[in-house]
């Protein structure tokens, strides 16, 4: 249900302006609303503390913390017991606090960089000479000096060939040439020569006049000889991973560490930074303030109470309904008991309905576990759904998760009743081993009584929808749409009287009463919503056709379960049709999972929702200490 | 004979919205993903964008249903 709002003003004196807002954002029940005209304001303390809540942020993402769900109230209450001095007059301290903080962090992630690139480096020197291990030690035993370059394969015969040349003119020595190559993935090539020290520059001239690009060990293990830059790579190699590791670790217990009290002091950074905003914003005299917005009415009580109470004579209060103007400005706060409460999630996927009009999330509850349940219609995959869910209330983080988990738990207990009428667990197993019989129907065989069900399902679901928005119509005493809503009412009890005219004892009585409501009822689709409204009235039908998804994927679902038992049927009871049972079971209850909710959802959404629901309202954001990462992200 | 060509039929009353459907649903999809991007709070909209067009494929699920049981 929407919850009932009340229009607020709190006036009170400039000296206690700071206070009171204080208590505001302690009792977070106000919708602040300032007029749009009010500009906002940029001071230099403003801008102080947007600096030091980014600078926090930052350093948050350099630590890699973000374990906002588990921070603690008592995490925050301590960091908020140790600033012991006003927040803006240690707000200087603090962020020379947090610059040598942040130098020594960026300090770490710098290092850390450094030694990602040089260990990149190294493994592209280990990759490139390993090849070349055998001929390096071979050269290096003979007391051979080592060039290694770059070539453009097609030339290789070339390079030797005037090598060659080239030491057949120097007789006086003996030169020994040898080389290898090999070819990288990327087409390169590397060449390695081994010759005598002495005719190593000839041979590296040839080299460079041809344009050739000479390779040489990263600059961490140059300068030695080939053989102990090997060694020194190997080294490096071992040695960088330790390296990165041991800062890895000192980064985690930093973060361990400093993460929760970093996070403490950006929540309190950014809860100051946004109380000076509203303290900005406000309409202030010099001598008095004042604070307008709406409160939930059941709130009230406590609030007054509580500003009362503490500043007495300094504040003024006053309180009232909001007139019909309004309404279109209150914004929507919905409230529902625990057992429905995680169905406001659907609704939560929309703009919220206008206040004063309809929250249908206890209708959503009512609806979307049975008609999910029917689409699934196994008792076994029911089972898994129960277990499913009961995981993901026991285990799941953050409240979504844990509402996902309620929702499941109610679909998993229709699926297993639904199982129960179809005779379903797992297909036909249940059939199959214990001879048990469906309290229904079986659905793979009667088909079209499971159709003609879903669209009776339809039919008055529908209805429902289209009666709500008659209500609505009436409350807000618009004639078009409680005539339109009417009128389509009447068009479809017309063609169901219609049809269960054409056959049966009643035929007589109910097809004349059928003519006139139709007549009836699309006077006042034209009147309600002229030549529109009658193709909503039309659409309608189509409507309660789309229902007829329920029975079919619920068909689909039953003969995949039993396609799955038919393998074992064919394969005998063997690993292999086992395993190809097993799978097929998997897909079905991943597909049933998925099928189910969203087409659950899409009926209630379009179906039901559009014949009523409209989001024109206003999220109720209330001002309070805000405890949710999701929030302070979007703001940061 | 006879019963192949009914079966063909339901077929195609089937496959040929189911066609018509997963092209609609690309486009919107493709769409709706970019649009969720930028606005989360459009998810819900586009949920039941997304899901409109599947309504032809049910229908002809109906009419093939309808065809087997009528003629097989």
């Amino acid at each position: 249900m929407i919850r009932s709002m009340m229009r607020l003003a709190v006036w009170g004196t400039a000296s206690s302006k700071k206070a009171i807002i204080e208590t505001l954002h302690d009792l977070g029940a106000l919708h602040l609303d300032q007029p749009a005209s009010v500009p906002r304001h940029f001071t230099a303390e403003a801008d102080e503390l947007r600096m030091l809540r980014g600078k926090l942020l930052g350093m948050l993402e350099i630590l890699g913390w973000d374990e906002w769900e588990a921070l603690s109230e008592e995490a925050i209450s301590k960091t908020r017991t140790t600033l012991t001095l006003p927040l803006d007059e240690i707000v200087g301290e603090i962020d020379r606090n947090l610059d040598q903080f942040r130098e020594r962090l960026s300090g770490f992630a710098k290092r850390k960089e450094s030694l990602r690139d040089v260990l990149e480096r190294i493994r592209n020197a280990h990759d490139t000479v390993r090849y070349f291990l055998p001929f390096i030690k071979e050269a290096e035993k003979e007391g051979k000096g080592l060039s290694f370059w770059w070539v453009d394969r097609k030339d290789v015969s070339k390079y030797v060939r005037e090598i060659r040349e080239a030491l057949r003119e120097d007789r006086t020595r003996e030169t020994g040439f040898s080389h290898m190559s090999h070819t990288f993935r990327d087409e390169r090539l590397l060449i390695c020569v081994s010759v005598s020290e002495e005719e190593l520059p000839v041979i590296e001239g040839i080299f460079q006049n041809n344009g050739a690009i000479r390779w040489r060990p990263p600059r961490e293990c140059g300068d030695q000889d080939m053989s102990a830059a090997l060694e020194c790579i190997e080294e490096k190699l071992e040695s960088l991973p330790a390296e990165i590791r041991s800062i890895d670790t000192e980064l985690s217990e930093t973060s361990v560490e400093w993460g929760p009290k970093l996070a403490s002091l950006f929540i309190l950074v950014d809860e100051e930074l946004e109380e000076k905003l509203i303290a900005q914003r406000s309409d202030s005299a010099e001598e008095y303030f004042l604070l307008e917005g709406w409160i939930p009415a059941d709130t009230l009580e406590n609030a007054t109470r509580t500003l009362k109470e503490r500043f007495g004579a300094s504040v003024f209060l006053y309180w009232r309904y909001p007139s019909t103007d309004e309404w279109h400005e209150v914004p929507t706060a919905l409230s529902n008991p625990p057992t429905t409460r995680p169905y406001q999630l659907f609704i939560s996927l929309l703009r919220p309905p206008s206040y004063n009009t309809f929250d249908p999330t206890s209708m959503v509850a009512l609806f979307f576990p049975f008609f999910a349940g029917c689409m699934v219609g196994d008792a076994g995959y029911g089972s898994l759904f129960l277990a499913l869910s009961l995981w993901i209330q026991r285990k799941g983080h953050s409240q979504t998760a844990r509402d996902v988990g309620k929702i499941l738990f109610g679909v998993s207990l229709w699926s297993i009743l639904w199982g129960i009428a179809f005779g379903e667990f797992f297909g036909d197993i249940a059939q199959r081993l214990f001879n048990v019989h469906p309290l229904w129907v079986e659905r793979s065989h009667a088909v079209l009584p499971v159709m003609v069900f879903s669209v009776s399902l339809g039919a008055a679901h529908v209805l429902l929808g289209l009666f709500v928005g008659f209500i609505r119509g009436v409350r807000e005493k618009n004639n078009h749409l409680r005539n339109e809503k009417c009128g389509n009412i009447l068009v479809l009890l017309a063609l169901f009287a219609l049809l269960a005219g054409t056959k049966g004892t009643f035929a007589r009585v109910l097809f004349p009463a059928g003519g006139a409501m139709l007549f009836l009822g699309v006077v006042l689709l034209v009147a309600g919503g002229g030549i529109g409204g009658v193709i909503e009235g039309l659409g309608s039908v189509g409507n309660i056709l789309s229902y007829v998804r329920i029975a079919a994927i619920g068909l689909s679902s039953a003969i995949l379960a039993m396609v799955a038992s038919k393998f074992v049927d064919i394969l005998g009871v063997s690993v292999f049709g086992i395993f190809i049972a097993l799978s097929i079971h998997v897909l079905n209850f991943v597909l049933a999972l998925a099928g189910s909710g969203l087409h659950s959802a899409r009926l209630h959404y379009v179906e039901f929702m559009g014949k009523f629901y409209e989001g024109n309202g206003r999220d109720y954001v209330p001002f309070s200490r805000r405890r949710r990462t999701t929030i302070w992200k979007k703001q940061s | 004979m006879e019963k192949a060509i009914i079966a063909i039929a339901a077929a195609l009353a089937v496959g040929l919205p189911a066609l018509a459907t997963a092209y609609a649903q690309a486009k919107i999809g493709s769409a709706g993903a970019g649009t969720v991007a930028e606005k989360p709070e459009t998810a819900g909209t586009m949920i039941i964008l997304e899901a409109i067009p599947e309504t032809m494929v049910i229908l002809g699920f109906v009419v093939a249903i309808m065809l087997i049981l009528q003629f097989a």
